[in-house]
């Protein structure tokens, strides 16, 4: 099956009316499968949300290409974008209409029946303040009149900016079963978010981008295991012994980083060679377990922008990755 | 057909449109009435009396004139101060009956300056409906919103703006329909209706119909400004630039330059020239007054002339405009 989304070497330079520019997305590819739930991550101002704006005709690209189910946009986007639901940064609507008439407005102007304003509104938990003024609104009810205006026209493809900011834990999770349920519905949705334990448990594949260029992409588990350190946490019944331990795991080739409390072992293939190294010497494991790596931390290692201490990270401080450099999943 | 009917509904719904649209009629409502008091039926009685008043006032200036004004004219004409012919005392055509009859309200004469009077409000209240209808979609985000809907930008923004035309045309009608009843009411009641014929009402029909060019001229006026600003508040800043520069400061320029007829660069004039057909201007520049009295050049501005030009301005913004919906990012 074709991809849904299929962008290739997309390029965007901001402009100064007095000159001075910014290169906003400098080749970025990304590829999104049907049906997938496809997260989308980078650091601020890497290139996140001029890429969903440009895939929706919002800004002009300065090079490269788009398609969106199989069409090429923006040339063909008035044929697709019936198909189309997005939100794109937070949620902006008119403050003194209510959301109803917000909705309502919209279904007029997509040729899309009223009756579908009333689901919408049900779907996202709105039903009982959608005569409320969107002004009176909090972020989080703003959020979900966002979502409901994505999901107004039934769209195939689902991209959502964000869409998390401002809920609550409830909310949140709300979101999480929607989308997952929206997707076993045949819905791809491409998700843009900084929770990147939401992303983890929500998607099935993902896209990191950091200074306009893609750094690796690839499902969640592959994107994962090409992190994954292949180490080891192994505690023992008596921290005091972990010096022995220490010793014995590197006599037969580990390489040990010890803690007050447990060790970090690498470079030994079978987990079980260590109980049974460590039982030899009278030793006894209580814990031993992989350290798998999660994707917060992938996230931080691929783009550079994991906090040190004593400095202060300004906004375009991220690595930029050579088409060589990206890291395959 | 369905962004038409979209955009039909969020004009009607937005609370700027109808706040406006009440000012409006609040304020020619507030016209009217003044007018309605200010005016009244004139009888036999009234013409009598207003005869009588102006034979009385005729006499006593004559008595007057003839126990001390005679006299000091004299006076002056043998001391060489003013030529023989100033004293030629008070005039029975000085004292007419007219000047002391009361205010009333003359439909045939008085209409037209009324229709004007209703295009100029409903320009105003068309003018900050136009400028907010697309300021405040941008402001807000609701345009962004939209163009990820409908894409086609220029569509977009032409249907914006052919809603917004139908919607300020569709009520100036209705509410130039109550003002003309007003109007007519006033007439019947405190004034007069003699004299109409079709072809006034023809006349005063094309002075309408060019009221209402002006209430549509004054709603692209500002849509545009505000959709090339992004702002409403864009719009009515330009506007009063506009004022300012043009009407105070370029005054006092044209004036110091001694240009020929620096009336030409006001607005209010080719407004004026639009509504009534011409206005005619002079060149004070060309008078010489030792050779007595002076006859200056005249230049007359018609509402062709004035519609012409308001007409490329407006067109040149429009097509300004959209050629920026087309060309700058939505960001």
């Amino acid at each position: 099956m074709a991809p849904v989304l299929e962008i290739h070497g997309l390029h965007k330079t901001y402009r100064g009316l007095f000159g001075g520019s910014r290169t906003a997305l400098d080749g970025f590819d990304m590829v999104v499968e049907a049906g997938e739930v496809h997260g989308f991550l980078g650091p601020n101002g890497s290139g996140k949300t001029t890429t969903l704006r440009t895939l929706l005709g919002l800004i002009k690209a300065n090079g490269g290409e788009m398609r969106i189910l199989g069409q090429s946009v923006p040339h063909h986007l008035p044929g697709v974008i019936g198909e189309v639901g997005a939100i794109v940064e937070s949620p902006q609507f008119f403050g003194n209409f209510s959301a109803r008439d917000t909705l309502s407005l919209l279904a007029d102007a997509g040729d899309v029946p009223q009756t579908r304003v009333d689901e919408v509104l049900e779907l996202v938990g709105l039903r009982d303040r959608a005569k409320d003024k969107v002004k009176a609104y909090s972020l989080g009810m703003k959020q979900r009149l966002a979502v409901a205006s994505a999901l107004l026209k039934q769209p195939r493809l689902l991209i959502l900016d964000e869409p998390a900011n401002g809920l609550d834990p409830g909310g949140i999770r709300e979101m999480r079963d929607l989308m997952r349920g929206l997707a076993a519905g045949g819905m791809t949705v491409v998700l843009s978010s900084h929770i990147l334990n939401e992303v983890e448990q929500i998607c099935d594949a993902v896209t990191i981008i950091s200074r306009g260029r893609r750094v690796t992409a690839g499902s969640v588990a592959e994107v994962l295991a090409a992190h994954s350190t292949g180490q080891v946490l192994v505690r023992l019944e008596s921290p005091a012994e972990l010096a022995m331990a220490d010793a014995a795991l590197t006599e037969m080739g580990g390489r040990v980083t010890a803690y007050p409390d447990h060790l970090l072992v690498a470079g030994i293939a079978q987990p079980a060679d260590i109980t049974r190294k460590l039982a030899a010497r009278d030793l006894f494991v209580s814990e031993l377990s992989p350290v798998v790596a999660d994707l917060e931390s992938v996230f931080l290692q691929l783009t550079g922008t994991a906090p040190v201490e004593g400095q202060h990270r300004q906004v375009d401080q991220s690595v930029v990755a050579t088409p060589s450099e990206e890291v395959p999943a | 057909m369905s962004l038409v009917r979209a955009e039909r509904r969020r004009l009607h719904k937005r609370r700027v449109t109808v706040v406006m649209l009440a000012i409006g009629v609040i304020l020619l409502g507030l016209i009217a009435g003044g007018t309605w008091f200010s005016n009244h039926k004139v009888s036999d009685a009234t013409r009598a009396a207003a005869v009588a008043q102006a034979e009385q006032e005729y006499q006593r200036a004559l008595d007057d004139w003839n126990s001390n004004g005679k006299k000091r004219c004299e006076d002056d004409v043998k001391a060489g101060q003013i030529p023989a012919e100033a004293c030629q005392g008070p005039k029975p055509d000085y004292f007419l009956a007219d000047y002391y009859m009361p205010s009333t309200f003359v439909f045939k004469a008085g209409f037209r300056d009324m229709l004007t009077v209703w295009a100029m409000i409903m320009a105003f209240v068309a003018l900050v409906i136009g400028a907010s209808s697309i300021g405040a979609e941008w402001s807000s985000g609701s345009m962004m919103n939209l163009l990820t809907w409908q894409p086609r930008r220029v569509r977009v923004l032409g249907t914006k703006l052919g809603v917004l035309l139908a919607v300020t045309a569709f009520w100036s009608l209705v509410v130039g329909a109550l003002w003309t009843a007003a109007m007519w009411a006033t007439a019947v009641f405190r004034g007069t209706t003699a004299g109409m014929t079709s072809g006034t009402w023809q006349s005063f029909a094309l002075t309408g119909l060019r009221g209402l060019g002006v209430v549509a001229a004054a709603a692209v006026f500002g849509f545009v400004l505000a959709s090339l600003g992004r702002r409403t508040a864009v719009a009515m800043g330009v506007l009063i630039a506009l004022i300012v520069v043009t009407q105070f400061g370029l005054t006092i320029l044209l004036f110091m330059a001694k240009v020929r007829y620096p009336e030409m660069f006001f607005v209010g004039n080719h407004l004026q020239a639009w509504m009534n057909g011409s206005v005619t201007m002079y060149d004070q520049t060309s008078c010489d007054f030792s050779a007595g009295m002076c006859q200056p050049q005249q230049l007359v501005l018609t509402w062709q002339r004035a519609g012409t030009i308001f007409g490329a301005g407006l067109l040149a913004l429009v097509g300004l405009s959209m050629w920026q919906i087309r060309a700058r990012d939505v960001a």
